[in-house]
């Protein structure tokens, strides 16, 4: 999706635009196929950022998606909004590491690591 | 002549027999599947080509050799089991979808929920018994992981460089590192393709880089230190 459309977009609709990302990400991660998740990642960058530019920070309505029923949506509304809520994003990256469900187990696990280690520095 | 509450009785009393039936036909095919969950995917079949082929022609009663004693018990699981299809999708990408997703879900509920798949689709035995049966190994220690990658090669199985050897030859490391002793793994193939996907993934943790990309300028000891991670956290490995 091209940035102007997200620019016309309400907070809602790109919420629900990250969702349908994520569910398809979560898709293409059951195939193996990289390449897909790829482009599905840089479009959700792309949702996240729209979301950051806002005033106030749009990302806070990512936190909702913590509780969301999809794995995968939970690691990455876990992931964007890290520098806006910390705790409970971190406590859902704790959960998803403990699940030992993969593959966003190992991704969470990392994740963590990467925080720790102040590789991973969310802004 | 019997009277209409006479006849009602009997019917009632057929129902409970053909229920009684119906129960202990129930259990005793839960009972085979439960064995059956415990699957050895070398356990003799009948040949192809025969009415029965593919089926398997002896239930071993506990004795197999790969079953090992963690027979399934049947635990009420919350999440709601794979679709599995009962024909064989015609694509390898089709069938290893289904048997990953198998895999996970046996893996996470570790319950006798497993005989539903297995009652479904034999295929999937066929396709991916050794691949699914691997995924359920719990973490092994580094030396038993290096070891098994000194022993001929093993079915479900794949031999995983901790350093990614592609990049790292790129990278000008030499052969004798690369294919090392201590670089070397054997490991569930369905892990391998895990940890080797979340290397080629796009991940905001590195600069919304891949991890493979970021590890490009890294030295060989941070290479190793991420590989062993990455092995503790796909639950191969031992912490």
């Amino acid at each position: 999706m091209i940035k102007s459309n997200l620019v016309s977009m309400t907070p809602a609709e790109l919420v629900e635009r990250f969702v349908e990302i994520g569910i398809a990400q979560a898709d293409a991660l059951e195939e193996f196929d990289t390449g897909r998740f790829n482009r599905l990642f840089d479009a959700m960058r792309a949702v996240s950022d729209e979301l950051k530019h806002r005033e106030p920070d749009g990302r806070q309505a990512l936190v909702a998606l913590l509780g969301h029923p999809n794995a995968q949506v939970r690691i990455k509304a876990a992931k964007h909004t890290l520098a806006i809520a910390p705790d409970a994003a971190r406590q859902a990256l704790e959960e998803l590491s403990a699940s030992g469900r993969q593959p966003q187990a190992l991704e969470a696990g990392m994740s963590l690591w990467n925080l720790q280690e102040g590789v991973f520095r969310p802004e | 002549m019997k009277s209409i509450s006479s006849e009602t009785e009997l019917l009632l009393a057929f129902r409970s027999e053909l229920s009684a039936f119906r129960l202990a036909l129930i259990s005793a095919n839960l009972r085979f599947l439960l064995q059956k969950a415990n699957f050895d995917p070398n356990q003799p079949r009948v040949p192809r080509g025969n009415p029965d082929g593919g089926q398997w022609t002896k239930i071993d009663d506990g004795a197999s050799s790969t079953a090992g004693s963690d027979r399934p018990t049947l635990v009420a699981s919350s999440e709601k089991p794979p679709d599995v299809p009962e024909k064989k999708p015609p694509s390898t990408r089709e069938r290893n979808k289904v048997a990953v997703r198998v895999a996970r879900y046996w893996q996470s509920t570790a319950s006798g929920r497993m005989i539903l798949t297995l009652a479904r689709a034999g295929w999937l035995i066929d396709h991916a018994g050794h691949t699914i049966r691997s995924y359920l190994d719990g973490p092994k220690t580094l030396l038993e992981l290096q070891e098994a990658a000194t022993k001929p090669a093993k079915k479900g199985y794949s031999d995983h460089h901790v350093v990614e050897q592609a990049s790292a030859r790129r990278d000008g490391f030499p052969e004798t590192q690369i294919n090392a002793p201590e670089n070397l793994v054997r490991i569930p193939t369905f892990k391998h393709w895990e940890i080797t996907a979340w290397y080629m993934t796009k991940n905001e943790d590195y600069d919304w880089k891949s991890p493979r990309e970021y590890l490009r300028t890294k030295s060989w000891a941070e290479r190793y230190q991420v590989g062993l991670k990455a092995l503790v956290r796909a639950g191969v490995l031992k912490r």
